[in-house]
């Protein structure tokens, strides 16, 4: 099979695949991203639905012992189809240590060094805070009962522009108002001469020996990476210079591990540190002297991150408005005071009418240790979360303090049980996320981790991570803007590098 | 009867990202479609089984389309292989139960009860009454057929229709507002 030649080759089309896609385009290389998933002509292709088909299309779920794992496959990653909440990880998250103390970012990366990417990565999404006006009644809600508490609350900040509070964020804006990647970074890369291919799985990665010297500056065409292109029904092969991996948290980590045979001195962490941002879900129904809320209208994230708790407790609380198919799907809601059966039939109907006005859900992510693995094993990529004491009574702690926050306001908590894909509830804790990072991590040595402070693979010269495979730890916060401005970190190491490359002229 | 593998029947019985049916071991009674023939061949029998059941589950709510069980039947769910075999199952448990093999006919009470005992019979019965109960409920109150419809129950009105800022907020905001920690909703 004759491979085809580009400079870059960018696996994954998301938030850790952009930057480098136009930063090193517009560098004068050639540069082609490959994406597994569909192409979307946004706002085009999003609809305001809640038919588990059209979900089914984009979204993906990994489910691995105590935890599970959600992502977005499909042209711009997750940014299509987030909730646009686009935070800075706050300091506390780059200096969380490790069981032996040691930090797990690389000594060279703080949320100082950070900041001038972070000013990029925003001016790029048009990132604000929420204008007071625009905060929906469940985050002013959580807010005021915050503010009751005499605790702090924090207008949190998105990629919007021009926002109608149409809601439906999580299944794509048919507005265009969500600056997801495909109306700032995938245009502006493509007019720099990125090609963008969709529908085409990368699946083996080799390192190669070139005989062709390397031109301009530019290193040898050293990595080969074997691919299907599910709509020619072909095999394709690429060979690029620099190699970049950005399929997300599970995808390069999956690649890799795949890979690994050929890839000789591979750090064998990877997968082996997987964070997850330790979600804790409860519910609420408010007390009487509370105002309605609303579920159903404004923006789909409430608007309120309180860091109240942040240096206490290692969280952050923020309320959140689930759509009826994202709360049907995830949990088992029931009153501790209803009738039997509890789950489905008269009680549970009664809890369901006062859903949308009268519940209220916080939510809290935490700096939780990296203790989740990824393997492949016997041809599937398995996923699994050993709970220690420490991570249960994490949870246990954290549950508590967000019915505390309830309780102490008058409000009611209710039963929440999270459900596996039977519709069956889980039998012991279980976090269910889609802010995975850290399965290719970077650190400041082999033995700690996949790639280096620049993103590079230990032994592997010209191979990156640049997506949330490359974060190595829970930031508390969403992990999308961590990514992109870690992504255009990277990228701004690689073009300093190749300093005055211009285009080369492939054989 | 439709000849179906155990391979297959496993296959489809797998439930995708989202989480809408069953997976899990059947018995074999499921597979080889073990129990009265009335229930392959009486579709109309079955669906008013059914839609006694949807009512047990989500009474007075019901999907607002003509058929309530549709969701049962739906290609896309894995449940639809196994729609007979939980209307027998109904059935039998209604006259072990209650003495009256027609679950359609038994009191909201009484259906409340035959599930109930489906629910605590054995993990792979169980397993079927807990995603068919699992999947009434997603269709009942999201509205999974058609965009613009909703759930009145639970004010849902599907498809966003045009308000005004002053419906999605508080009229003073302002007063709900706690201090912030942070600078521009970023903590340092």
């Amino acid at each position: 099979m004759d491979p085809i030649v580009t400079d870059v080759l960018i696996v994954g089309s998301g938030f850790g695949a952009a930057p480098p896609a136009l930063r090193l385009a517009e560098s004068g290389l050639s540069v082609t991203v490959l994406e597994e998933g569909p192409h979307i002509d946004a706002p085009r292709d999003f609809r305001q639905t809640q038919d588990p088909s059209y979900f089914l299309d984009y979204f993906r779920s990994h489910q691995g012992l105590n935890i599970g794992m959600t992502y977005v496959e499909a042209l711009g990653g997750a940014s299509g189809f987030y909730e646009m909440v686009s935070l800075r990880a706050p300091s506390l998250a780059f200096d969380t240590c490790d069981e032996n103390g040691r930090r797990l970012w690389p000594t060279s990366v703080s949320r100082e060094s950070l900041d001038p990417y972070y000013q990029v990565a925003e001016r790029m999404l048009n990132v604000h805070q929420i204008p007071v006006d625009h905060i929906p009644k469940s985050g002013l809600l959580f807010s005021r009962m915050m503010k009751n508490l005499g605790y702090s609350c924090d207008r949190a900040a998105y990629a919007i522009r021009g926002c109608i509070g149409s809601g439906f964020c999580v299944a794509g804006c048919i507005y265009g108002a969500k600056q997801s990647l495909h109306f700032n970074y995938i245009p502006k890369a493509k007019a720099a001469g990125a090609n963008f291919i969709t529908g085409i799985e990368a699946r083996h990665v080799r390192q190669v020996q070139t005989r062709i010297p390397s031109a301009n500056g530019l290193p040898p065409l050293r990595y080969e990476v074997d691919c299907r292109d599910a709509a020619a029904g072909a095999d394709v092969r690429y060979r690029a210079r620099l190699l970049i991996l950005a399929g997300g948290t599970l995808g390069s980590a999956k690649l890799l591990l795949k890979s690994r045979g050929s890839l000789p001195g591979l750090s064998e962490t990877v997968g082996t540190r997987v964070a997850f941002n330790g979600g804790v879900k409860t519910a609420a129904l408010l007390g009487p002297d509370w105002p309605d809320g609303d579920m159903f209208t404004g923006r789909s994230h409430p608007g309120m991150v309180s860091y109240e708790f942040l240096e206490s407790h290692g969280i952050t609380v923020q309320a959140v408005k689930p759509l009826p198919l994202q709360a049907m799907a995830a949990a088992r809601i029931t009153s501790p005071e209803g009738g039997v059966p509890l789950h489905w039939g008269q009680a549970h109907v009664e809890l369901m009418r006062k859903y949308r006005h009268r519940m209220v859900v916080l939510f809290a992510l935490g700096l939780t240790p990296p203790t989740a693995r990824l393997e492949w094993s016997r041809r599937r990529l398995r996923l699994s979360l050993e709970l220690s004491d420490q991570l249960r009574e994490y949870y246990k702690r954290t549950k508590a303090l967000l019915h505390s926050i309830y309780q102490r306001n008058g409000c009611r908590p209710l039963d929440v049980d999270f459900v596996d894909s039977n519709g069956e509830a889980h039998e012991d804790v279980h976090f269910d996320t889609s802010h995975q990072v850290g399965s290719c991590a970077m650190a400041d040595s082999r033995g700690f981790g996949v790639v280096d402070a620049d993103g590079e693979a230990f032994g592997h010269p010209g191979l990156f991570v640049t997506d949330g495979a490359a974060v190595p730890g829970s930031i508390a916060v969403s992990t999308s803007l961590t990514i992109l401005a870690n992504a255009e970190r990277i990228t701004a190491g690689i073009v300093e590098r190749l300093g005055g490359a211009r285009r080369s002229h492939l054989p | 009867m439709e000849a179906i593998s155990r391979r297959k029947a496993l296959g489809m019985l797998g439930l995708t990202a989202g989480a809408l049916a069953v997976t899990g071991c059947t018995p074999v009674k499921v597979f080889l479609r073990w129990y009265p023939v009335e229930f392959d061949k009486d579709l109309d029998r079955v669906k008013r089984v059914l839609a006694a059941f949807v009512d047990a589950v989500v009474p007075g709510v019901g999907p607002r389309q003509n058929d309530p069980t549709r969701h049962l039947f739906d290609p896309r769910f894995p449940l639809h292989l196994h729609t007979g075999y939980l209307a027998a199952d109904l059935c039998r448990r209604a006259r072990d139960c209650l003495g009256s093999p027609a679950f359609e006919f038994l009191s909201g009470e009484e259906r409340a009860q035959v599930i109930t005992e489906g629910l605590g019979a054995d993990p792979t019965t169980a397993r079927l009454y807990a995603g068919a109960i699992y999947l009434t409920q997603i269709s009942s109150y999201v509205g999974i057929y058609d965009d613009s419809d909703g759930c009145p129950t639970i004010g849902w009105e599907g498809r966003y229709r045009p308000r005004s800022w002053t419906d999605l907020t508080y009229p003073r905001a302002d007063e709900f507002l706690a201090n912030e920690l942070g600078v521009r909703g970023n903590f340092a």
